[in-house]
């Protein structure tokens, strides 16, 4: 696919090209993700959205080397024009340690509920004396108030089950913004949690952003977090990315079937329209790898050549689609 | 003419362990549903909507049966379900059932779906034939868009929205008159949600069912519901009808619940600047004496902490417990 739109300035930070991430199982080898390119430019928030099994989370997580035994990365992912696919595991625990680090779904199973949030957040930041505990701590502090947790100087010392569900998730990006890192990795930041916390999540995220300079990778199924907050968007579906673009134009002028579904799927507050429209039939199984386009059996306007040929990525001035069918339609 | 479901001033408590040490239960309660009335006609959808803790999940506990309650009374058909005799609490068993949230864990997985659908016809059928039992196992796999020849399959076979399709079947098989739904859809993808959503609305018009529809996402159950019942810390705050709920609804956190959900368009979403209710809500254990929301209501006053707001009727089809609420201005 042609890279980056051109309307974007910032310096590419990270670069994924052709990427594929394959498990081997009892049952045979299962991609899960199967060719997906994508940037990440300086400071902007990029939102993969997809559902179960698109894929999403298996990207970001190639990207931090942090994929499960059975699975395999290949194709490439620069950090700052440098591969890092393949790298030793302690250059890749040194990448997540300092440059980019990754926030989970359920902040309830990312402490340790045995430790004290204090030592889980100070540890990092202490490790081969980089910091001394008491300058550890005062850092830990400070990153606890600007993520709003109010009397952090005495809280610190609690226990993750003192806390709520908001708060921890508070709590896990304070930690991971402790090195200042060039990007998150934020993996359904908000879907645990209850509706008014997700506002206040993601304005923190904004805020972040707006503080540090630092790039979100923001991977999520909701549609109405992605319009909230990013620059641009990747859609993804069994494994391939469907349409990719800047998010205002992507959503104002959806081109892939998937998309234009998949926003039709999704009930608003803000209109009174009484029908849903589902897309019929379901998600692909686990597959070796299909030829064709992962979406051609739920497509509405599928061509013959769907189910055998890949269609290729096609697209100008930030915005691509991976369809057969002509734009217009 | 009686309501099909009445709830009377329902409170529902909960004993914790006060203090420190090993099971020392103390005489503190959490109470987990306040005072809590509702009616419910026949065909009708009632959406109950609330964050974590608000009470809802429980509420409909106390309506089928598995928690005990503390005051109030549940009336079914205008009869009072506590006084009923064991043969009449059997039969109000039938005509109530429920669909939970996660569809996987609430099947056995060692049962085929076959079985698992067959099990209410068995228990409130107990005559039944095997023949019969394998008839009305394929209708109901019919009527929610499985295929009946599936019915040897175990629930790990089937995906997300399938499995709550076994759900929905094993849910209607003895024909309710009721349906309970707890976050029907919350963990299933976008692009099924919208199927499963029309399913209920298309069995409820066949088959003339009420249903209870829970979930903390007003976007969805705005879509199913004819009424809205918003809860808090076990209170309700508001009941609307749904279509008027964006034009009349009041109530300061109804308001808040509408403004968090982010819709789906960019240009819209990021000049909705709505207001962010700081902090979470306050402890079960030490609930604020007079509004439970009064901690965290961006229009409190000084009385709102000290007495508790009456649900009062402010209009057709319309009740609000603020004394505080400005006239609607959307």
């Amino acid at each position: 696919m042609r890279s980056t739109p051109e309307t974007d300035t910032e310096p590419v930070l990270l670069s994924i090209r052709d990427l594929a991430v394959t498990f081997s199982t009892p049952g045979g080898p299962i991609r899960a993700v199967d060719g997906v390119s994508l940037d990440v430019h300086a400071g902007e928030v990029l939102a993969v959205v997809g559902e179960s099994g698109s894929g999403k989370s298996q990207t970001a997580l190639a990207v931090t080397g942090l994929l499960a035994a059975n699975g395999a990365a290949d194709g490439s992912i620069r950090w700052q024009r440098s591969e890092i696919l393949g790298l030793p595991e302690h250059r890749l625990a040194r990448l997540r340690c300092d440059e980019i680090a990754m926030i989970f779904q359920n902040p309830m199973t990312s402490l340790n509920p045995y430790l004290r949030v204090s030592s889980q957040m100070m540890e990092g930041i202490t490790l081969n004396g980089r910091m001394t505990k008491s300058e550890a701590r005062t850092a830990c502090i400070k990153m606890l108030e600007s993520v709003q947790i109010a009397d952090a100087a005495t809280r610190i010392d609690r226990y993750p089950h003192e806390f709520s569900g908001g708060m921890l998730q508070r709590i896990m990006i304070a930690m991971s913004l402790l090195r200042l890192p060039r990007l998150l990795i934020a993996d359904e930041p908000t879907t645990a949690l209850d509706v008014t916390v997700q506002m206040q999540i993601v304005r923190l995220l904004e805020n972040i952003r707006r503080k540090f300079g630092t790039a979100i990778m923001l991977i999520t199924h909701d549609l109405g977090l992605v319009a909230s907050i990013s620059d641009r968007i990747a859609i993804m579906y069994g494994g391939r990315i469907m349409e990719y673009g800047h998010t205002e134009e992507v959503f104002a002028n959806p081109r892939h079937p998937y998309t234009r579904a998949l926003l039709e799927a999704v009930p608003r507050i803000d209109r009174d329209e009484t029908e849903l429209r589902g897309i019929s039939g379901e998600p692909p199984e686990p597959a070796a790898g299909v030829p064709g386009c992962p979406f051609h059996a739920r497509c509405p306007h599928r061509l013959s050549h769907c189910a055998d040929t890949r269609p290729p990525m096609d697209g100008a001035e930030g915005h691509f689609h991976a369809c057969h069918l002509p734009r217009a339609s | 003419m009686n309501p099909l479901l009445r709830v009377e001033n329902l409170s529902v408590r909960f004993p914790f362990r006060g203090g420190r040490g090993f099971g020392r239960h103390g005489s503190e309660f959490i109470t987990a549903v306040d005072g809590v009335s509702l009616d419910l006609g026949e065909r009708e959808t009632l959406g109950v909507v609330g964050e974590s803790g608000s009470g809802k999940t429980t509420l409909v506990r106390a309506v089928v049966g598995t928690v005990p309650i503390h005051q109030g009374r549940i009336l079914w058909r205008g009869s009072d379900l506590a006084q009923a005799s064991p043969s009449s609490r059997q039969q109000v068993r039938r005509e109530i059932s429920m669909i939970f949230q996660n569809p996987l864990a609430s099947l056995n997985p060692s049962m085929t779906v076959g079985q698992i659908i067959a099990e209410p016809y068995r228990i409130h059928q107990p005559q039944a034939s095997v023949a019969e039992i394998r008839k009305m196992v394929g209708e109901a796999m019919e009527w929610v868009g499985l295929t009946p020849g599936m019915a040897n399959r175990y629930p790990h076979e089937f995906s997300g929205g399938q499995c709550q399709r076994v759900g929905i079947a094993r849910a209607l098989i003895s024909r309710p008159k009721l349906m309970i739904c707890d976050e029907p859809v919350a963990s299933l993808d976008v692009s099924i949600r919208a199927q499963i959503v029309n399913l209920l609305r298309q069995l409820q018009d066949e088959f003339g069912i009420s249903l209870i529809m829970i979930s903390h996402d007003l976007s969805v159950i705005r879509h199913i519901s004819h009424r809205i019942m918003v809860m808090y810390l076990g209170n309700v705050m508001e009941t609307v009808g749904s279509g008027h709920l964006l034009a009349r609804s009041r109530h300061p956190y109804t308001r808040i619940l509408i403004e968090s959900v982010p819709v789906p368009d960019p240009k819209i979403q990021k000049s909705r600047r709505g207001t962010v209710i700081q902090g979470d809500p306050p402890s079960m254990k030490t609930p604020p004496p007079g509004c439970r929301f009064a901690t965290r209501c961006p229009i409190a006053r000084a009385d709102c902490s000290t007495s508790r707001p009456e649900l009062l009727r402010a209009g057709p089809d319309h009740w609000l417990a603020c004394p505080h609420a400005e006239e609607t201005t959307a």
